[in-house]
């Protein structure tokens, strides 16, 4: 019975281990999709200046899960809603159960929603750059992170695991 | 005058502006909001106001929102003319504190008032009086002159309605709209809301001026319809038009064809011939159609022109005999 013990505690860390090293790979994948989507909402005000529902829901037709569904909800939630940065903001909150991105990252995204739809075309256009700045900036972050913590989190997943179950038996 | 209007307003609100159009739906010309004070409607020139419903900045901040569906940065250039067409074509007209650049305003913000103002449309309004503006198989170059609410660019449309389906003995024409406000046809993504014509195409907020011009060289049109004409390039593109062979029909804001005369800027157009007729509207909905001389212009055949504008309040019912 033991053994049996010690086999699901080894399972069930190493599970903990790999799905933290899942998640640090999907995250920067996860931001590039966001920059992405900033990149076509600048393009959508800049050029063809539709509403912002309208853009959004483009965008979720151009984006890949889970990034598309935020900007879905966003767009057929926001006619007849009160405030837009309610809405951004809970939207966000979605978002951060739904995929691999981070607190730091989505406060970059709220404060952002802050500022959408309240300026002109060109201090809109700053805003969405100034965005993307810092969201670079977290892509390069996250993607170091990857490359130096994805197998040291399988790895303490592993071996967690067995010395967990080596001190119960 | 649909649920969009109404929509456009916070929940406390809706109810009430429901429930008193709810028998003279037809009558509502102006919805009124001003910050710290009570909602005001028209109806038919008479004012209502709610005087337990005051509209704090919260709402007009909401209304704000809904009117530009979040999106600030599509509307500078109507922040900058003080109104926004919404879906229906109806107009919303806001003031407050004005943001300068160099001497001419940047925008408006800080608003302080909204007028809503409920655009009709009146199938037939102008059915009595178009054959005044026939000229043999086509039509006069025409301007229609009348004070803010005496129904111009409701006599417009249908104008432009009539004349892209064709009545009577005649056909339709190629009709341009060049709609700059989205008034005429209440387009929304381009696609015109209200019957403006089966042969009517319309350029939807494009500036007057250029708009005239592109639809000349782009449409082909046999007949083009402009709102609210004023501005200098208006004028020369208006001249240029004519010139061109095309026909014009045009609305401007004024109270009489002798205060169009006295005009420096649109005198011209008068003197040089440019118009062969001139409908007059004023506030009680009563028309007179002057001729190129500006003589009630009975002499041309004898059409009796009887007016019945339906619903409006009066009734009245003015017969020109032309």
């Amino acid at each position: 019975m033991n053994w049996i013990g010690a086999i699901l505690l080894i399972i069930a860390s190493s599970a903990i281990g790999f799905e933290k090293a899942a998640r640090l790979k999907k995250r920067p994948v996860h931001l590039l999709q966001l920059k992405a989507a900033l990149k076509i909402l600048e393009a959508e005000i800049v050029y063809s200046q539709d509403l912002l529902a309208d853009v959004c829901l483009r965008i979720s037709t151009q984006i890949k899960a889970p990034i598309n569904h935020f900007f879905q909800q966003v767009g057929e939630k926001m006619v007849g809603h009160d405030e837009l940065f309610d809405l951004w903001n809970s939207e966000v909150d979605h978002l951060m159960n739904d995929s691999a991105l981070e607190a730091d990252e989505l406060t970059i995204i709220k404060q952002f929603g802050q500022t959408l739809g309240h300026f002109d075309l060109i201090n809109q256009q700053k805003q969405i750059e100034l965005t993307i700045i810092h969201l670079d900036r977290i892509l390069i972050d996250a993607q170091n992170k990857y490359t130096v913590f994805s197998k040291v989190y399988r790895g303490i997943g592993v071996l967690s695991g067995i010395l967990i179950a080596l001190i119960l038996i | 005058m649909g649920k969009n209007i109404v929509s456009l307003f916070p929940e406390k609100f809706r109810q009430v502006i429901t429930d008193s159009i709810k028998n003279d739906r037809d009558k509502l010309e102006e919805i009124r909001v001003r910050i710290n004070r009570p909602l005001e409607l028209v109806l038919n020139g008479e004012f209502i106001t709610f005087d337990d419903l005051h509209v704090n900045e919260v709402d007009g901040q909401f209304i704000l929102n809904q009117l530009s569906g979040f999106s600030r940065y599509k509307f500078e250039e109507e922040l900058k003319q003080g109104y926004i067409t919404v879906t229906g074509g109806h107009r919303v007209g806001f003031v407050g504190r004005s943001v300068l650049e160099k001497g001419s305003i940047k925008q408006i913000q800080s608003i302080s008032s909204f007028n809503i103002r409920i655009a009709s449309e009146k199938i037939d309004v102008a059915q009595p009086m178009i054959r005044s503006i026939v000229n043999r198989d086509s039509y006069h170059n025409t301007l229609i002159i009348g004070p803010p609410q005496s129904g111009k660019t409701t006599l417009l449309r249908d104008l432009c309605r009539l004349i892209g389906t064709g009545w009577g003995t005649m056909t339709a024409k190629k009709v341009g709209v060049v709609d700059e406000r989205s008034e005429i046809a209440g387009s929304k993504n381009g696609i015109p809301h209200y019957q403006v014509g089966k042969r009517t195409d319309v350029l939807d907020g494009c500036p007057k001026s250029e708009g005239m011009m592109l639809m000349i060289r782009s449409m082909s049109p046999e007949v083009i319809v402009v709102d609210e004409i004023g501005s200098h390039q208006d004028i020369e593109a208006i001249q240029e038009t004519i010139r061109s062979g095309v026909r014009l029909i045009c609305t401007l804001h004024s109270d009489s064809y002798q205060s169009v005369l006295r005009s420096k800027q649109l005198s011209p157009l008068i003197e040089n011939n440019y118009f062969n007729r001139f409908v007059i509207l004023d506030r009680n909905k009563k028309i007179t159609i002057l001729n190129h001389q500006g003589r009630p212009a009975w002499q041309n055949g004898g059409v009796t022109s009887e007016l019945d504008w339906g619903n409006s309040f009066n009734y009245r019912q003015l017969s020109n005999r032309i």
